[in-house]
């Protein structure tokens, strides 16, 4: 491996050893977090706002659409329900990340120890893109659901404001999720193929 | 069931009375290479290794390689 490729290896495998570190702090306390306001330890849920992906639309006294979009907002609600689908699709997402950390940092150990891409690291970039495909598949489903239980309990008393339900598909993420499986498969090859060149005499 | 090539070293090295060392300095490979087709462990073997080590053991390569 030439040098530059061997220190930005190192570089990228510290980065994601910081990374590991926070991931682990966030799949952790979270939850902590969530138990202490939802027993009334730590402030209380009728306190919180509720980030919740909505889309909303506006229109003037005489009907006629001003603006809509749709994006993250910050909702308050009593709803203990969405409070804990926002803040449990955190955690979730949370523990997705901390899976492709985990991972890649390994992937990157066995590059930064100086050794080639091996069967192991090949199947781990493998489970990288299923966690990518994972990723893209279920946090619309979640923001949708969380949008609906969060508007389930809002009432709306800003005249021609409307909020409904929104997911943001991102059929981009999806497709390089398949991209990363499919290379991983090609990495496996060679994988194979390097093993069997070292164990050629 | 799948049959596989054995690679018969350890007979032909007691035969000429030739040690593992010895072979490794005649022929050009390591010790590591040639524990690797002693002990089986060999995916495959370029013709020009087949060559030297025949070369070195007096041999043809039906008795260094035996299907089996």
């Amino acid at each position: 491996m030439p040098d530059s490729a061997r220190m930005l290896t190192q570089v990228v495998k510290r980065f994601l050893d910081f990374v590991f570190i926070l991931s682990i702090a966030a799949v952790v306390i979270w939850p902590v977090l969530m138990l202490a306001f939802w027993l009334n330890l730590i402030g209380g849920v009728d306190e919180m706002r509720i980030e919740t992906y909505l889309g909303f639309s506006l229109a003037q006294p005489d009907g006629a659409q001003l603006l809509h979009g749709k994006g993250d907002l910050d909702v308050v609600s009593a709803s203990r329900y969405a409070w804990l689908l926002s803040y449990g699709t955190r955690e979730v997402l949370s523990v997705i990340s901390l899976f492709v950390v985990i991972q890649l940092r390994a992937v990157f150990k066995s590059l930064s120890d100086g050794g080639a891409v091996t069967a192991g690291d090949a199947s781990r970039i493998g489970k990288v893109g299923f966690a990518i495909v994972a990723w893209h598949a279920i946090a619309p489903c979640l923001q949708y659901l969380g949008g609906r239980v969060v508007l389930a309990d809002l009432e709306s008393n800003v005249a021609g404001l409307q909020l409904h339900p929104a997911l943001e598909l991102d059929l981009i993420g999806v497709f390089t999720g398949l991209a990363v499986i499919v290379l991983s498969g090609v990495l496996l090859e060679a994988a194979r193929i390097r093993e069997e060149q070292a164990l050629t005499i | 069931m799948a049959r596989s090539v054995r690679v018969n070293l350890d007979r032909l090295l007691l035969e000429r009375r030739m040690t593992l060392t010895q072979l490794s300095a005649k022929v050009g490979l390591t010790l590591a290479n040639l524990s690797i087709l002693k002990t089986g462990k060999a995916k495959a073997i370029r013709f020009s290794t087949l060559v030297a080590l025949c070369e070195a053991l007096e041999c043809e390569p039906g008795d260094l390689l035996e299907l089996e």
